[in-house]
């Protein structure tokens, strides 16, 4: 019989721990089957975040390392400068990359390393249980912000994609969704060329992906993907931020 | 592992092992300096030091390539047992830099009346102390940690036996904070007591003189 799906080589056997729902396993498996596909592996280094991904060194089926909480970047950093010709990348959320992790980030990507750093904004921090992150949307209620948040007293969420985009060093940002099948497979496409960024020297890239997280949003996991579509979508607009190339 | 040098010469040649010692065990090494080693200058010569041997790095993460298996590199074990089996092995490590990295300087110890614990910049100050208090017909002895952990407890302990001496000062630029570690090596077997000066005051000679003094006289 013919084969017509089996799971990556670039991921573990090891189950993942994610929340039902939870839409970390889709990307674990984008990054993972974009970096088979590119012929990768063999040379790809991982650095993982603190948050719900921190366990994302015995998924991802290379060599990998974990990071002080938001400090990927800088790790990464220093891994690519000792091995230019090696596949480095960060896999972050929003809590990692956006708060505490927010002055490494911007760093990497005005220095215009030439890493690929994927973001998972799921507007909470879910590993620690559901409090306001950079990223929440004005009026949504976490349990730090059980009023919803406001914006007169915590301010604004922080859009990274536009933001690095400003930055001349950066060299390909998009901002991906993965709540329908058309998204996942736009989301898979970004990864891939986020990857094959790094590959031609090009310089910093990142792709932003908006992932759902219905243990804290308190939502069942198809009802989390429509809020997604509904609320983060028009509040983070998808699409490409900066394409050097084009 | 806290290298304590106490004059530029020797902050050059630490600097270079402990870079070679943080290879060797995989920890962090630190520089302890102070304000007086900061800012002075002195000629210092290249070239002195010889590098050590390193371990083969099997461990980096440097992309899978031909290894059967994938380099992990993390600090986190959630299983209380494997955590425990990682706190052991660390242990392990732990007494075997204190075994073989220990580093200190014994000056005027043998038959000395006081002993004197200092690191730094304070043990070049506390040379001159010793030259003055000789004048005076009294023999001070110093242990210098270059080494401030792992603490070269042993060699105060049996610089401190020696009958001789009568009691153990430990002078730093701080209010204290190698003390505890010099009583607890002396554990009991004499009296020891402290002098500090914090803020950027250097401690003076004749002032850690007069500390002694007062300390031999029963009043410090």
């Amino acid at each position: 019989m013919a084969v017509v799906f089996q799971k990556t080589k670039m991921l573990t056997d090891a189950p993942f721990h994610y929340c039902p729902g939870c839409t970390h396993g889709i990307i674990h498996r984008l990054v993972a089957e974009s970096l088979e596909e590119l012929g990768v592996g063999g040379t790809a280094i991982g650095v993982a975040p603190v948050g719900c991904a921190v366990f994302a060194y015995d998924y991802f089926n290379c060599d990998m390392q974990e990071a002080a909480h938001g400090r990927a970047p800088a790790v990464a950093t220093g891994i690519k400068r000792v091995h230019p010709d090696k596949i480095v990348f960060t896999y972050q959320g929003d809590g990692d990359l956006a708060s505490i992790g927010a002055a490494e980030i911007v760093h990497a990507a005005a220095r215009s390393e030439n890493i690929t750093v994927i973001f998972i904004n799921n507007a909470i921090y879910g590993m620690t249980g559901g409090q306001m992150a950079p990223t929440t949307l004005p009026g949504m209620v976490t349990t730090t912000s059980p009023y919803g948040r406001d914006t007169d007293h915590c301010g604004f969420p922080v859009k990274i994609s536009e933001m690095l985009s400003t930055l001349d060093g950066s060299s390909f940002i998009e901002r991906v969704s993965v709540h329908d099948v058309p998204n996942v497979i736009r989301a898979k496409k970004a990864i891939k060329k986020a990857f094959q960024c790094q590959i031609d020297g090009k310089g910093f890239s990142l792709i932003e992906v908006l992932s759902t997280c219905p243990t804290n949003w308190g939502m069942e996991p198809q009802n989390a993907l429509n809020w997604l579509k509904d609320n983060m979508v028009p509040y983070y607009p998808l699409g490409v931020y900066k394409d050097k190339e084009a | 592992m806290v290298l304590a040098p106490a004059n530029l010469q020797e902050a050059v040649e630490l600097t270079q092992e402990g870079f070679d010692i943080a290879d060797t065990y995989r920890i962090p090494v630190m520089m302890l300096g102070d304000g007086m080693l900061g800012q002075v200058m002195e000629p210092v010569e290249f070239g002195t030091y010889t590098p050590r041997q390193l371990p083969e790095k099997t461990w980096a993460t440097t992309g899978r390539g031909q290894r059967p298996q994938n380099n992990i590199i993390n600090s986190l074990y959630i299983k209380p047992d494997v955590l425990e089996k990682m706190n052991r092995n660390l242990q392990k490590l732990y007494d075997e830099i204190a075994q073989k990295e220990t580093k200190y300087e014994l000056y005027n110890v043998e038959g000395a009346d006081i002993l004197v614990v200092a690191y730094g910049t304070t043990a070049r100050i506390v040379r001159n102390v010793i030259a003055q208090a000789a004048q005076e017909g009294l023999k001070v002895g110093m242990v210098r940690p270059i080494t401030l952990w792992p603490f070269p407890a042993a060699a105060i302990a049996q610089a401190a036996a020696q009958p001789s001496v009568k009691g153990v000062l430990s002078v730093e630029m701080s209010t204290g904070q190698m003390v505890d570690d010099v009583k607890i090596a002396v554990n009991g077997a004499k009296p020891v007591t402290f002098y500090g000066r914090s803020g950027g005051m250097i401690p003076l000679p004749q002032d850690i003189l007069a500390h002694i003094q007062s300390f031999l006289g029963g009043k410090a």
